[in-house]
């Protein structure tokens, strides 16, 4: 069973959800606006079925999927993603799985 | 090369503190600092931490039981050969300089030595070695971006363990950037209850500001005064606090391995200046103390002006305070009764001095202050 969780902004910031694969929970911060949050939804648990190993080209698939699902807050997670700390984080992430 | 003498005052002072421990002192301020971070258990638990470090290759020790946040990075686990070209490499890019262990300053020919217990020693395969980490490599990697952790120096942790902050209680931090003492307060208070979180730099504040944000603080006021005109108004307004934490601005002689320019800012006219402003932020802490709460006043110097000779004026000048002894996990001195022509109450005695060379930490002053009727 797949359990989701909305914790405060405080738990998660700076990333908006995360999936926890080992115990089938995903999480998504609860102040986003609801489109991001259907959108944060459908990319966390894409990533809880996804088995491929490559850390870019799962994040694509899974951004992929709900953009198919959630095309609105798709757009407003990547207009809200614009700014520096969210910009740090992925160039971050990008460093460290390269 | 980063090679920076003590004025001949500032030496003859600390000959006259330590005596013949003076060499090993000048000796331990030559050597960087231990790399030192405070798990952030807002958002994950030192185990996980701990988990997470070691997949990525970081020695990490904790060094005390009853204190399983706080950690020590002793560098990362590398192939020997392909380890040597790539940092020195890095460290070339970014113009580091590293302590050269034969000479007496600081250069930026050798790397940085990296002791390590056997137990950690034994861990390592054939064709591995630790190496030090890349400069800024703690403060640039994913888990401080998500703030699984706060880089803070081991003696810096201590006043707050020292102030035993509890859920639920109010707390005032005076002088609170860039905040290592704050969010650490708040994980102590397990972000309930309530923290006045005050500095009067404005550009401090901003960095004090995104710290709280990056470690998910909630529990925090954050306030811009001056901390003697923030102590009064509070005051009128009919605040009490639980607990204080009074940080003071000190003249910085304890971080001189960290930061070793404070040998060239160092000048007496500025502990005394110093000491008068700290006489001034502690009497007004205590008017806004409950009955039964308690103030730490920490600095990171070692001028007894600033230390010692402040505790025991509060303590002359105020019937309704006394001092409390403090237990902490590293070895500390207890506070001097005497400097120059000037002698102290002896409850001064019940403070702690924490010289760099005795834990291999920087230098800190702390004293613990209760507040009786």
């Amino acid at each position: 069973m797949i359990k989701i969780i909305y914790p405060t902004k405080s738990r998660l910031y700076p990333a908006f959800g995360e999936a926890d694969t080992k115990r089938n929970i995903v999480y998504i911060r609860k102040d986003l606006p609801r489109v991001v949050k259907s959108f944060i939804r459908e990319h966390e648990l894409y990533h809880l079925k996804d088995k491929s190993k490559n850390w870019i080209w799962r994040e694509i698939k899974s951004n992929f999927y709900g953009l198919i699902k959630h095309p609105l807050g798709f757009i407003v997670a990547v207009i809200m993603s614009l700014q520096p700390y969210r910009i740090k984080l992925y160039i971050q992430r990008i460093k460290e799985k390269i | 090369m980063r090679n920076y003498e003590p004025k001949p005052l500032f030496l003859e002072r600390m000959s006259a503190l330590l005596g013949s421990e003076i060499n090993s002192y000048l000796e331990i301020l030559k050597k960087f600092p231990v790399n030192s971070i405070r798990c952030n258990t807002l958002k994950i638990s030192p185990d996980k931490l701990l988990n997470r470090l070691k997949s990525k290759n970081w020695v990490v020790e904790q060094p005390f039981k009853d204190a399983p946040e706080v950690m020590i990075i002793r560098g990362k686990i590398a192939k020997k050969n392909a380890v040597n070209n790539k940092d020195k490499l890095s460290d070339d890019k970014f113009g580091v300089e590293t302590y050269n262990k034969n000479s007496s300053g600081w250069a930026g020919e050798q790397f940085r030595e990296t002791k390590l217990k056997n137990s950690q020693r034994e861990e390592l395969r054939i064709g591995e070695e630790v190496i030090s980490l890349g400069p800024g490599e703690i403060g640039r990697s994913l888990e401080h971006l998500l703030g699984y952790y706060y880089v803070q120096e081991i003696a810096s942790m201590l006043p707050v363990l020292a102030l035993k902050p509890r859920p639920g209680e109010l707390v005032l931090d005076i002088a609170a950037a860039p905040g290592s003492k704050t969010t650490q307060i708040a994980a102590a208070m397990k972000n309930t209850g309530t923290i006045i979180a005050n500095d009067v730099n404005l550009k401090r504040l901003k960095i004090l500001a995104s710290n709280m944000e990056r470690c998910g603080v909630v529990n925090s006021i954050i306030t811009r005064r001056d901390g003697i005109a923030l102590c009064k108004r509070l005051k009128d307004a009919g605040f009490l606090f639980d607990k204080i934490l009074v940080d003071a601005p000190c003249s910085g002689e304890g971080t001189l391995r960290s930061s070793p320019i404070t040998y060239q800012m160092w000048n007496i006219h500025t502990i005394k200046s110093l000491s008068k402003l700290q006489k001034g932020i502690l009497a007004s802490a205590l008017e806004i103390l409950k009955i039964g709460g308690e103030i730490v006043y920490s600095t990171c110097t070692h001028a007894p002006e600033e230390n010692e000779e402040v505790v025991d004026f509060m303590l002359k000048n105020f019937d309704n305070i006394k001092i409390e002894s403090i237990s902490l996990p590293i070895k500390c001195r207890p506070g001097i009764n005497k400097w120059l022509d000037s002698s102290y109450d002896k409850n001064v005695e019940k403070s702690c001095r924490i010289y760099p060379q005795d834990n291999d930490t920087e230098g800190f002053f702390i004293a613990k202050l209760r507040k009786t009727k």
